[in-house]
C-alpha cells in the first residue's frame, strides 16, 4: 500500500536562484564570510608569490622550508575562520531547514542549497584573496628588486602566476564547501519538527 | 470507503525524554477526521497540539500507535516517501509564519511547487492565483519584512494552498496576531477549504475559534477528552468575546 507519488525534485538552477537571493539578501553576513575566505587565502598566496619571485630572481635566501611552514599555517587560519562563519550561517537557518522539509526538502535538498551557496562564496572569496595577495606578494619584492626588473620577470612567468591564482580559487572552493559540508549535513538529520522547534 | 477519511490515529502515543524523566506529550490519541472537515483541535498550551500536529503531518514519528494517512499507515513509509507526502498532499501554517525572508511573496508560494516539478511559467501563474485569492495581488513581489503579520499569514496561507494539498494543518494560526486580523485569517482559510474541499486540521486555544469549526476536539494532557460536532457545543463565542466598547 503506497500513495504513489513522486520523488521531490530540487532543480540546481532553482538552488543556485536561492543562493544567489540569499548572499544579496543577507549582504552584511556574506561580506564578513567572504573576508575570512579572502584573508586566508591573501595570506597564502602572497607567501607563495614571495617565494616564487626569490626563485626567479635567484638569490640564495634559504627561506623555503620555513615559508611552507608558513603556508600551511595560513590555510589552517583560513580553515577555522571559514568553519567559524558558516556554522553560524547554517545555526541561524536551522527554523528555515524546518520549513523547506515541511514542503517536500530531502536532506540531500538541504546540503545542496548550503553547499552552492558556499561554492559562490567560495569563488568571490578566492578571486579576490588572490588579486590582493598576489599583488601584495609582488609589492614586498619592490625593495629587493627594481619595478623594470620585477615586471620583465612577471611577464616571463606570467603562466606560473595564472596557475598560482587558478589553485587559490580551487584551495578556497574546496575548504569553503568542505567547512559547509559538516555543519549542513549535520543540521540536515533533524526531524523536521526538531528542526522547527529549534532556537537560536 | 478508506478514502473518504483523509486521517485516522490509532491509540498514538508520543513521548520525550526530559533528563532521566519521561514525558507523554501525546497519550493514546484515537481520532479520524473525514475529506473537507475543518477540524478545530482546542487546548491550553502544552496540551500537547504542536506534537499532535507533528505526527499528523509526519513531521515526527510516535512513540507508539499508528497513524493512517488516505489509508496508508505512515509507519510503512520511507524517509523520501513521507517527504513526497508533506510535498503534494499536506500544507503547513504556522503560529510564527516561517516564510523564507530572502525571497519576495511570490517566491515564497511557489517555494513548494519547485519540489512538485511545475515548470516555471506554470508555477508564476499559480502562485500570482493564489495571492489573489488570498487579497494580496498587489503586495506580490515584497519581502516579507516588508509586510505585516496578517499579511504574512496569507502569504503563508497561499503557500499551503498552492500545491494543491489534500490536508492544511495550521499549527495556532492565530497566535501572534490581534484579535481582528486573526480572525480574518481563519475566516479566509475556512472559505478557501469549503471552496476547494481540503481538509483543515487547526489548533488554538482562543474558544472564538469554535465558530469556525465543523467539529471540535478538545486536547488536555496529551488526551482527546471529547470530540464533538459545533452545533453540540452549548458555548457561544459570544460569551468568549470581549465586547467593544
Amino acid at each position: 500500500m503506497s500513495l504513489d507519488l513522486p520523488e521531490p525534485d530540487f532543480s540546481l538552477s532553482e538552488v543556485f536562484y536561492l543562493s544567489y537571493s540569499n548572499i544579496k539578501r543577507r549582504f552584511f553576513r556574506s561580506i564578513i564570510t567572504a573576508l575570512g575566505i579572502i584573508l586566508g587565502i591573501a595570506f597564502m598566496a602572497a607567501l607563495l608569490t614571495n617565494s616564487l619571485i626569490l626563485d626567479w630572481l635567484q638569490t640564495e635566501s634559504g627561506v623555503e622550508a620555513y615559508q611552507y611552514w608558513l603556508v600551511g599555517i595560513s590555510l589552517i587560519v583560513a580553515f577555522g575562520g571559514i568553519t567559524n562563519s558558516m556554522l553560524m550561517a547554517v545555526n541561524e537557518r536551522v527554523k528555515e531547514i524546518g520549513v523547506y522539509k515541511c514542503i517536500g526538502g530531502l536532506d540531500s535538498h538541504i546540503v545542496r542549497l548550503f553547499i552552492v551557496e558556499a561554492l559562490l562564496l567560495g569563488i568571490l572569496g578566492g578571486f579576490f584573496g588572490a588579486i590582493i595577495g598576489i599583488g601584495m606578494g609582488i609589492g614586498i619584492n619592490l625593495n629587493r628588486a627594481s619595478l623594470d626588473e620585477l615586471t620583465v620577470i612577471l611577464e616571463a612567468n606570467f603562466s606560473t602566476l595564472l596557475i598560482l591564482f587558478s589553485a587559490c580559487i580551487l584551495i578556497a572552493i574546496i575548504l569553503t564547501s568542505l567547512a559547509t559540508y559538516i555543519p549542513a549535513r549535520r543540521a540536515s538529520k533533524l526531524s523536521p519538527a526538531e528542526a522547527l522547534r529549534y532556537e537560536n | 470507503m478508506s478514502e473518504d477519511i483523509t486521517i485516522r490515529m490509532e491509540n498514538v502515543v508520543r513521548t520525550y525524554q526530559m533528563g532521566t524523566q519521561k514525558v507523554k506529550a501525546l497519550d493514546g490519541i484515537s481520532i479520524s477526521i473525514p475529506r473537507g472537515e475543518f477540524h478545530v483541535i482546542m487546548g491550553p498550551s502544552g496540551s500537547g497540539k504542536t506534537t499532535f500536529l507533528n505526527m499528523v503531518g509526519a513531521l515526527d514519528v510516535p512513540s507508539e500507535g499508528e497513524v493512517y494517512f488516505e489509508g496508508v499507515p505512515l509507519s510503512k513509509m520511507t524517509q523520501k516517501q513521507l517527504a513526497s507526502l508533506r510535498s503534494y498532499k499536506i500544507g503547513f501554517i504556522f503560529q510564527t509564519f516561517n516564510l523564507v525572508p530572502v525571497i519576495t511573496a511570490l517566491e515564497n508560494v511557489a517555494l513548494p511547487l519547485i519540489f512538485q516539478k511545475y515548470p516555471r511559467k506554470e508555477r508564476k501563474k499559480r502562485a500570482e492565483e493564489m495571492l489573489e485569492r488570498v487579497g494580496l495581488g498587489d503586495r506580490m513581489n515584497h519581502t516579507p519584512d516588508e509586510l505585516s503579520g496578517g499579511q504574512q499569514q496569507r502569504v503563508a496561507i497561499a503557500r499551503a494552498l498552492a500545491g494543491k494539498p489534500s490536508l492544511v494543518l495550521a499549527d495556532e494560526p492565530t497566535g501572534n496576531l490581534d484579535l481582528k486580523t486573526g480572525f480574518s485569517i481563519v475566516e479566509l482559510l475556512r472559505e478557501i477549504s469549503h471552496e476547494t474541499g481540503v481538509t483543515v486540521i487547526n489548533s488554538t486555544h482562543d474558544l472564538k475559534l469554535i465558530d469556525i469549526a465543523d467539529r471540535i476536539s478538545w486536547l488536555r494532557d496529551g488526551t482527546i477528552t471529547r470530540t464533538q460536532k459545533r452545533i453540540d457545543v452549548s458555548i457561544s463565542s459570544e460569551d468568549v468575546t470581549i465586547p467593544s466598547y
